[in-house]
């Protein structure tokens, strides 16, 4: 009886056992039954174990036979981000973007948009449902050449009989009532930055002129949060070594009213705030109380809300993000890039808009590097079929390398899903 | 299931004769300035077409 590390996982939550298996199966086990699957890890067995539990281990081990996965390289692109706007009227100290952003005004024209929008039609063949997604520099900025372009998007949708579906990122300055109307007409959803209470908003989260940004983003959230009780919208706060008890973040923004929450690391090579293997002890305290509060509120933290049954398909999973084949990036002057993260850095620079010629021997680079098996830690990985590899440009901004993993993102990823098997077993009120 | 083990749930996918994959889910964009969306986050469109919000 063989259990192999790369498919099952064996983890500790608030003193109860559970066993997961890569492609989606969760068990929850008493102590012997860990005992077993520990002994079984080490090809070994516990003479303390009975052979009844080891028949009930050998009994799940039965129902995971390994799959042949099929991985179909007939990819096409079916979501575009369009960086509308390389301005921005705010300044956060951790913001990815400030090596892009323009002193100047820097603003997508509107034919630019449009040639955008076109590149996703044309690419995107037979697929029904593609995506795209205003980001900057801050979108709202350029809201004319937004509504323009979804307009624009959501005709030509009807015309070739495709589904449209808009999101846009936000800081939420601009985020007024007059523009909600427009956004709530063209049912575009929205990712508003929101990192937590004053204090830690206000941390890095800086206008333009430096002045604090709390007072003047926070009724526009509210305003967005009590128009949308139905989804629409997630709050998305950055935590950093800083303010590293997120957790509590996760609550103020509870007791504010919101519903739909993610909070992230900071991914930064600025060593006072970047995260370190020595803060994930730390962030399984933060991500246990948030999974807590989950199970207490209706609330969504958007990490633990994972749909298994109706997931995605195994070929699916066995792929990561997409960028550079299903996922790319438009700058506002038309250059196409992998994805926005990648936006500027003229190695990974695909092509232009206007030109319709694409770097096809960096395209299959991406094609590459979207396989699952094509990375041997990922390969080897338990979460790999939840995870989809990483972040290609996260591997790039801190190893200077796209092919190899960013560590202590895994790590995170992992507590993440952790507590997402949990919450889902304790919604379920399972008891062994 | 037993005396030592509960099934919390069975994955649909380790009997899935699926082969290929239709590619009309979205796209999990992993970037933390987004929302971190991966693999495990997605809903297959087949068996659950998404409302008129992205998520």
């Amino acid at each position: 009886m063989d259990l192999v590390k790369r498919d099952w996982h064996l983890f500790n939550i608030k003193g109860e056992y559970f066993l997961f298996n890569s492609l989606g199966s969760l068990y929850q086990l008493d102590e012997e039954g860990a005992k077993a699957v520990v002994s079984l890890f080490n090809g070994l067995r516990d003479p303390y174990v009975s052979e009844e539990t080891y028949r009930e281990i050998e009994e799940i081990l039965n129902l995971h036979n390994p799959i042949r996965i099929y991985t179909d390289e007939n990819l096409t692109l079916k979501s575009l981000c369009i960086n509308v706007s390389h301005s921005c009227n705010m300044a956060c100290d951790y913001c990815f973007t400030r090596h892009n952003l323009s002193p100047n005004e820097s603003l997508m024209p509107l034919e630019i948009a449009y040639r955008a929008i076109d590149f996703l039609f044309k690419s995107s063949k037979d697929i029904k449902n593609i995506e795209i997604d205003f980001f900057g520099g801050e979108p709202l900025l350029n809201l004319d050449v937004i509504r323009k372009a979804s307009i624009y998007g959501k005709e030509k949708a009807k015309e070739f009989g495709k589904h449209l579906r808009i999101t846009l990122t936000t800081n939420g300055l601009l985020l007024d009532e007059k523009t909600l109307a427009i956004l709530d007409e063209l049912e575009i959803s929205i990712v508003l930055s929101l990192d937590g209470g004053r204090g830690v908003h206000n941390k890095f989260r800086h206008l333009a002129n430096g002045k604090e940004s709390f007072n003047y983003v926070l009724p526009n959230a509210i305003e967005l949060a009590r128009r949308r009780q139905d989804g629409g919208y997630y709050i998305r706060g950055t935590y950093t070594a800083e303010t590293i008890n997120f957790s509590d973040s996760f609550k103020e923004l509870v007791d504010l009213g919101f519903k739909y929450i993610s909070l992230e690391p900071v991914v930064t090579d600025d060593y006072k705030i970047s995260i370190k293997k020595e803060h994930i002890p730390i962030l399984r305290i933060e991500y246990e109380r948030i999974a807590e509060e989950c199970l207490k509120n209706d609330v969504k933290f958007f990490h633990f809300e994972l749909p298994f049954e109706e997931g995605a398909c195994l070929p699916r999973l066995a792929r990561g993000c997409g960028a550079g084949v299903e996922y790319m990036a438009v700058t506002p002057n038309g250059e196409i890039y992998p994805c926005h993260q990648f936006v500027g850095y003229t190695q990974f620079r695909l092509g232009e808009i206007n030109k319709e010629t694409i770097d096809q021997g960096l395209i299959e680079r991406f094609i590459q590097l979207n396989n699952i098996d094509s990375k041997p830690i990922c390969k080897e990985c338990w979460a790999r079929y939840l995870c989809g590899g990483g972040c290609l440009a996260n591997n790039f901004n801190i190893n200077q390398n796209i092919e190899e993993p960013y560590r202590v993102g895994c790590e995170i990823q992992k507590l993440r899903l952790e507590y997402a098997l949990w919450l889902r077993a304790k919604r379920m009120e399972v008891k062994v | 299931m037993g005396k030592h083990i509960k099934v919390i749930m069975e994955s649909p996918i380790a009997k899935s004769e699926e082969k290929k994959n239709c590619q009309e889910c979205q796209t999990p964009c992993r970037s933390a300035c987004k929302t971190s969306m991966t693999v495990g986050n997605l809903v297959c469109e087949v068996k659950k077409p998404l409302g008129k919000w992205t998520w």
